[in-house]
């Protein structure tokens, strides 16, 4: 038997055995024929190869995949993201304690001799002539005033 | 046994078991795939584990609506096509080796149907070798996968026209090349006797 009748032994029984192969093969176009090549037989245990190379691949990378989300996976959704707000919210407390508020009213920078100046008492004396003098002494915000004159009695 | 839907939904949700009987179930559908692409089973094996190993960390992504069986052939022909050009990059522009070192078998089929098969797929990887990647992924995608041309377009993020081009182009390209070469073998025009 040569090449040829084998080859034509073989489409006659693909023929026979399958309805849509036999319209594909008598169509009378040779690329047509390909279409029988959806039956190449896949050795089974190639598949099995694939199925453990993928389980080796997925035990390797589960850790980046799974655990990382799954941290708060035993929580219900909504109390999973009520807890994370929480979190955020306690960090963000205890930060500020730290750190102070982020913003602060603008304080005035007092120098030591600027200090001693606020320190200082303004005194004044006021005596126009035939007038009791009168001290007039202001020290922060007490303000004391005081006249000297022989005529008061107290 | 689980339906389809409800093992992608699980898997997405990160559940194993169900990921690896979805691997199970398609499996076969994806090395096929990729063996008629790159031509060799080694090679379509390894593409098939890049495969599930990209659709498991991309699950959790997974719009339900769109149809799952899409996605995966266009996983599986990108990763496949990679493989091609890896491929010819190491060995030049020549045509692809059509000896590969396992052989697709099943000792259950009959012995013409075996011959059969067996010299398609070498008149086809002779052949297909000439096409470019994308022209071979429709080629296969359409006429030995069976998609309708439309499908194949969503898997190729392409038109149907450029499908149909591309289809045509390699029905034209394989044509030639049996007519030329193996006219002892196709020189009924695609007669049966």
């Amino acid at each position: 038997m040569t090449d040829r009748d084998r080859f034509e032994r073989g489409l006659a029984a693909w023929s026979r055995g399958c309805p849509h192969c036999r319209e594909r093969i008598e169509g009378g176009e040779p690329a047509d024929w390909f279409g029988l090549l959806r039956h190449v037989p896949i050795p089974e245990e190639l598949l099995e190869e694939v199925s453990a190379g993928v389980s080796r691949e997925i035990s390797r990378s589960e850790p980046s995949r799974l655990e990382a989300p799954r941290a708060l996976g035993w929580l219900p959704r909504p109390v999973a993201w009520a807890a994370a707000l929480l979190a955020a919210a306690l960090v963000s407390v205890a930060l500020y304690r730290v750190s102070g508020p982020l913003e602060r009213a603008p304080q005035p920078r007092v120098s030591a001799a600027h200090a001693g100046e606020a320190a200082r008492a303004r005194v004044e004396v006021r005596s126009p002539a035939g007038v009791a003098p009168v001290v007039d002494l202001t020290v922060g915000d007490t303000h004391l005033v005081m006249v000297f004159s022989e005529e008061i009695e107290l | 046994m689980r339906d389809e839907g409800e093992l992608i939904r699980a898997a997405a949700g990160g559940d194993r078991r169900a990921f690896e009987e979805l691997v199970v179930r398609k499996r076969e559908r994806v090395v096929r795939t990729a063996f008629q692409i790159t031509g060799n089973l080694e090679d379509a094996r390894d593409v098939a584990q890049v495969v599930f190993s990209r659709l498991w960390q991309a699950l959790g992504r997974f719009d339900v609506r769109r149809r799952f069986d899409t996605w995966l052939y266009r996983i599986t022909v990108n990763a496949s096509i990679d493989v091609l050009r890896d491929s010819s990059s190491r060995l030049g522009a020549g045509p692809l080796p059509e000896e590969s070192a396992r052989e697709p078998a099943d000792p259950s089929m009959p012995a013409d149907r075996a011959y059969l098969l067996g010299e398609l797929r070498r008149v086809f990887q002779r052949h297909a070798a000439q096409l470019a990647p994308r022209q071979r992924a429709a080629f296969v995608l359409r006429e030995i996968e069976g998609l309708d041309t439309d499908e194949v377009a969503r898997v190729l993020e392409v038109t149907p026209s450029t499908v149909r081009n591309h289809v045509l182009q390699a029905r034209r390209i394989l044509r030639e090349g049996i007519e030329r070469d193996c006219p002892e073998l196709f020189s009924r025009g695609g007669r049966l006797p």
